[in-house]
């Protein structure tokens, strides 16, 4: 292997592995605030996308202001969600899967009649390549990157030094406890799916310039970061990114060597004898 | 009065647990619930708290009726609740802890002064301000639990069985702490299953048995009295 | 002996009703095969015997689906056992030579042989990952099936599949299955088989251990019956049973593809379930019903299909969580007020924890 072959593929890793992070985040985060699988994410990703295709190919807006107003926009929506449909059977884990379910295919068959089902394109704010060790990197992939580690340190600034994130952590760990310090269900759940969703829109943004957008985009995102989060162990946020990672660069070198089909085989294959070995996955401890 | 609990009915599925309970419990007294297992003495708390909808009844705080109110509107009012066995939040550290007690609190200056009086009251805990509430010993999680909920700035701390997995020797602080913050004026209700250590520490008492009170009165006389001494102080 | 004993004592009267209409069943199972069996001499519309064929041969599938979601295993692989029918059958019959009736239940056979070998490390894990794992594993296999030409035919599929070679059926005459109404009785003859075995599965004693498990593993554990055993059993068994369904499929149509078992197959089959009541015996055959006759209003615009489907999933989620099954009830309930019995239950917590 060359070198810059190797530089090439490490960079395309980190950056497929940032997207299924900022992917795998929300459905992890949402794991482990309120116990359930969202398996509208996806739907959320694939609307990130195509708001993104309408603010910036259509309106001709700026990239960078689109980027607050999707999240803003699409999280505002999972807030709606999670109010009008999620919290009236709240406590039937069951039942809410299967409603996201429904939710998703939803969202995605609206998707192919109101947007069609041709691919949309997004044209690239970064049009520009990057030299590195001999190998050319489009500046799009080193945004995604920036974009992705700024999303996550905030995040993470916000949930370890904010109040509101402090809520969330106690009320992820004993739902009753922490709603005997005033820390509320409802403006939790809220929060939660707000971010859940808004960071499904911003791994919906960054992809738009870079991959076809498609309606169906989402059902297979939803694979991916359950993989994701399943192989870094529910709810465990460093569990989620180490994972993202690491499927990130399988499918990097895979798709580079192997071919796309048997590298998709491969991530599977890898997870499956993972969590066979480890039930739990990387970082995940065992729940009751 | 304080709190006023009038005709308090609660249902699990079919199943009464709490059957018309009425309690009164007047400012700055310290007022316990005691009674054996299944009794629905931590259904009481819990509803008090609004984490259960009661299906009869009314309870009044400070004259106004909080039945039916969210529980982060009732902890606002004043009514601070630790629950059976402390659940502290073992993974975040002790500081985090008590800011989580005062979460809902804006007036910092106050927050501060309750900070400085959770550590004069368990000095320990600032020794272990960064440290992960889980790696704590039993005693000290009791005392953080108790921390966090007079961090919530309460005019009613309700505590359930406060002594439950404790040494004797910790039961006594234990005891001794309730008494301590009863005298800073805020007012106690206890629910035990120690009974000899509530109804020594205690002002008023209510006997519950399968959700019913069945004896009330001044802590003392029912400390004396021989049905009581027969069943709930072992003779 | 003296657990098991235990376990019966509760109920003698109870139970000794469940065996005396155990004994029955065959019967009421063979009168509604007969029954059925007139329509297409009936009704001579070759679109409605189409049609009442793709509901046949979609209730297999999702009346196993039931059951495996009621094992506690949130499946979401359904595809993938049926897929592996349908290709296994198909192979056996146009590359090894096999006749049909043989390839089909080797079909069966191969794919709950898949069910085993795949049940026993992930149904150790809990009910999530189990949604992950078969979720992930129906997509690799479309994905070998689109890369692997030979013998898979790759992304487009594989062609011109023979129907069921002929049979004579002593007193009836030769099948040759040149007509609609051929299809129709077999899949009928292989739906009720299905709903038999299921039938029998449900009302034995390991059926009131699937009961058991939903209320709660401990609860199994104490009567002390080993569930993993049971739960791969059941895995395989309605896996088994869900790729014959794929057999027949592959065989009815003459054509299968990649595209035909994509995870949209399973979602399907979650809307029926759950649109039917996924506590109810007669839930997936409802929901299959209803949604199949409904969804004919759309047939051939699959979005917006879909829409009504997940839009009645919604609905019934919120306002019926027992599903349709229980909407007499909910009526009943309406009409006399609370005293009927309490139509909102609790759901399968049991697959997720």
């Amino acid at each position: 292997m060359e070198l810059h072959e190797l530089v090439q593929n490490v960079v395309n890793a980190i950056s497929i592995g940032s997207i299924y992070a900022l992917l795998a985040l929300g459905l992890t985060l949402l794991f482990s605030i309120m116990d359930i699988l969202f398996f509208a994410h996806g739907a959320m990703y694939m609307l990130g996308a195509y708001a993104t295709y309408y603010f910036c190919t259509k309106f001709g807006w700026n990239y960078f202001v689109a980027i607050p107003l999707v999240i803003l926009l699409i999280g505002t929506f999972g807030t709606l969600i999670e109010k009008g449909l999620f919290r009236p059977i709240r406590n039937d884990h069951v039942a809410i899967i299967f409603l996201g379910i429904a939710l998703n295919w939803f969202l995605e068959s609206a998707g192919f009649i109101v947007f069609g089902l041709r691919p949309k394109p997004v044209a690239s704010a970064f049009p520009g390549k990057l030299q590195f060790l001999g190998s050319t990197i489009s500046w799009e992939r080193a945004v995604v990157v920036i974009i992705g580690m700024i999303a996550v340190f905030s995040l993470y600034f916000f949930l370890m030094r904010s109040r509101l994130g402090l809520g969330l952590r106690a009320f992820a760990e004993d739902p009753e406890a922490a709603e005997l310090q005033g820390i509320s269900n409802d403006h939790v759940c809220s929060l939660g799916f707000f971010i859940g969703c808004g960071l499904a829109a911003l791994a919906g943004l960054l992809v738009a310039p870079i991959f076809i957008i498609t309606p169906a985009m989402g059902s297979h995102a939803v694979l991916i970061s359950l993989l994701v989060i399943g192989l870094g162990g529910l709810g465990s946020i460093p569990g989620a990114l180490l994972s993202a990672f690491i499927i990130g660069s399988i499918e990097s070198f895979g798709t580079a060597y192997l071919g796309a089909n048997i590298t998709w085989g491969l991530i599977f294959i890898f997870v499956v004898v993972f969590l066979t070995i480890r039930p739990t996955g990387i970082l995940g401890v065992e729940r009751e | 009065m304080l709190l006023d609990i009038r005709n308090l009915r609660i249902k699990y599925g079919q199943v009464e647990v709490v059957r018309g309970v009425s309690i009164e419990v007047e400012e700055g007294s310290i007022v316990t619930l005691i009674g054996s297992n299944g009794a629905g003495k931590s259904s009481i708390l819990k509803t008090l708290s609004g984490l259960i909808k009661p299906s009869g009844g009314e309870i009044r705080f400070q004259g106004k009726k909080i039945n039916g109110l969210r529980t982060a509107s009732i902890v606002k009012s004043g009514i601070a609740q630790i629950p059976e066995g402390g659940r502290v939040f073992a993974k975040l550290t002790v500081a985090e802890n008590l800011r989580a007690g005062a979460y809902l609190r804006r007036d910092s200056e106050k927050v501060e002064k309750d900070y400085e009086r959770v550590f004069r009251y368990f000095p320990v805990l600032k020794q272990r301000l960064g440290q992960k509430a889980g790696t704590l010993s039993g005693g000290e999680r009791q005392m953080l639990a108790f921390g966090r909920a007079l961090m919530n700035g309460p005019k009613l701390l309700a505590l359930d069985e406060p002594s439950l997995g404790l040494s004797p020797m910790l039961v006594g602080t234990i005891f001794e702490i309730i008494r301590a913050i009863n005298r800073e004026g805020v007012t106690i209700l206890l629910v035990e299953q120690n009974a000899r250590m509530a109804l020594e520490c205690a002002d008023r008492a209510y006997v519950l048995q399968t959700g019913e009170v069945v004896k009330y009165g001044p802590a003392r006389e029912l400390l004396e009295s021989d049905d009581v001494r027969k069943s709930y102080l072992g003779g | 002996m003296t657990k098991a004993a235990a376990c019966h004592n509760g109920l003698p009267s109870a139970y000794l009703q469940k065996l005396n209409r155990q004994k029955r069943a065959p019967y009421g199972f063979l009168g509604i095969f007969f029954l059925l069996s007139m329509v297409p001499f009936i009704c001579r519309n070759d679109y409605y015997v189409h049609v009442m064929i793709a509901i046949f041969y979609t209730v297999i599938y999702t009346s196993t689906y039931r059951f495996i979601l009621r094992t506690g295993q949130f499946h979401f692989g359904a595809h993938a056992f049926i897929g592996i029918g349908a290709y296994a059958s198909v192979l056996l019959v146009t590359r090894a030579g096999w006749s049909f009736w043989a390839a089909m239940p080797a079909a069966g056979i191969i794919a709950a042989v898949c069910a085993l070998i795949v049940g026993f490390p992930i149904l150790r894990l809990k009910g999530i990952y189990f949604a992950i794992i078969t979720w992930g594993l129906g997509d690799t296999l479309r994905f070998v099936y689109m890369r692997f030409k030979n013998p898979f035919g790759g992304a487009l599929g594989i062609f011109s599949i023979p129907g069921p070679n002929p049979i004579t059926i002593p007193g009836v005459g030769v099948i040759d299955f040149s007509q609609k109404s051929h299809y129709y009785i077999l899949a009928l003859a292989l739906m009720m088989l299905t709903l038999y075995v299921l039938y029998r599965l449900e009302r034995s004693r390991i059926g009131l251990v699937f009961g058991a498990i939903r209320e709660g593993d401990q609860l199994a554990r104490a009567i002390g019956i080993n569930i993993m055993n049971y739960k791969v059993l059941a895995f395989a068994v309605c896996s088994g049973l869900a790729a014959m369904g794929g057999s027949f499929y592959a065989h009815y149509t003459y054509y299968i593809s990649p595209q035909d078992f994509t995870v949209l197959l399973t979602i399907y089959l979650a809307i029926y379930t759950v649109v039917g009541g996924q506590d109810s015996y007669f839930g997936a055959i409802v929901g299959t019903v209803v949604l199949s006759l409904a969804g004919e209003i759309f047939a051939g615009y699959s979005h917006y299909q879909l829409i009504m489907y997940s839009t009645f999933m919604i609905v019934v989620l919120l306002f019926l969580p027992q599903g349709l099954v229980s909407f007499p009830r909910y009526i009943a309930r309406l009409f006399v007020g609370n005293s009927a019995n309490e139509v909102k239950g609790k759901g399968n917590e049991s697959a997720l924890t």
